[in-house]
């Protein structure tokens, strides 16, 4: 079984030739180079952020920062990892700054999930995989997914964005977030296994 | 067949003495992964969320009066004496 995202996957591409043009031109000190070449980033920058913060204006705030941050040190950027992975990872490193500075208040890395004493629950939800609601243009569930995303843990809820909703590879997750690889399938592990619980419990009811 | 008949059917045989435990072992891996390749299915057809109108162009406005740094040099590293 295959749990690689199959539509979003097939657009990582290593690099395209306009992207190598602009990456240049912005280098060189072009500003509308950059914001062209930034422009398909965007979405996956700003869901990402969204998605650590759960809040739209800090998420904007820190799209903002980001991006500049990204123009101000492009001539330092070295092309040993993809643009993408590059940005991916000044959009992760200035969120942490910024919590540190702000000391917000944020669920410990070291708080594992709690599944009951085990991490594979077996409950009487059923196969609900055939199941005709379990699509996502069932609004209830749509927002059951979402909610469940959103109290993972943040950095099981980062892993779970960048792996399953962008269909980044673990290798690449790996680089961003500056984490091992069994780390990375440990804690994509576990948010699976929360989410799936989440959905059980909805299946269970309905 | 919903929750509960299902229980019942499996105490009704367990009370038979008819409990196939192996089996019952493998129709819970089958749930467990069948359902986890569901919600990891579910995660993929999320969409990503657009950036709020307006973002982009104030962002280029930023961008358009950012001077760009300079890329930090290096130091070498120190060679160790040798004693």
């Amino acid at each position: 079984m295959s749990l690689v995202n199959p539509t979003l996957a097939g657009r990582i591409q290593p690099k395209d030739s306009v992207e190598t043009v602009l990456l240049q031109k912005a280098r060189a000190g072009d500003p509308k180079a950059f914001e062209e070449l930034i422009k398909k980033h965007e979405p996956k920058i700003y869901s990402l952020l969204l998605s650590m913060t759960k809040n739209e204006t800090e998420a904007a705030d820190l799209f903002q920062e980001t991006f500049i941050s990204a123009w101000r040190n492009l001539k330092s950027f070295k092309e040993r990892s993809s643009f993408s992975t590059w940005l991916y990872r000044i959009a992760v490193n200035t969120l942490l700054m910024k919590k540190r500075k702000k000391k917000l208040s944020t669920v410990s890395l070291d708080v594992p999930i709690e599944h009951n004493g085990e991490e594979i629950k077996r409950d009487f939800a059923g196969d609900w995989s055939d199941n005709p609601l379990a699509s996502l243009e069932n609004k209830e569930l749509r927002d059951r997914l979402n909610a469940a995303i959103g109290e993972l843990p943040e950095k099981y809820r980062t892993v779970l964005h960048l792996s399953d909703v962008q269909g980044l590879p673990n290798e690449d997750i790996r680089k961003i977030l500056g984490i091992s690889l069994p780390s990375v399938k440990t804690r994509l592990h576990r948010a699976r296994l929360h989410v799936r619980e989440k959905l059980s419990e909805y299946f269970k009811r309905t | 067949m919903n929750d509960f008949d299902r229980i019942w059917r499996m105490m009704d045989k367990f009370m038979d003495g008819d409990m196939d435990f192996d089996a019952l072992e493998k129709e819970f891996d089958k749930i467990f992964f069948h359902t986890l390749q569901k919600t990891v299915e579910l995660c993929h057809d999320l969409e990503c969320c657009p950036p709020p109108e307006g973002l982009h162009a104030s962002l280029c406005k930023a961008i358009e009066c950012t001077p760009q740094c300079q890329p930090k040099k290096r130091k070498p590293k120190p060679k160790k004496k040798h004693k």
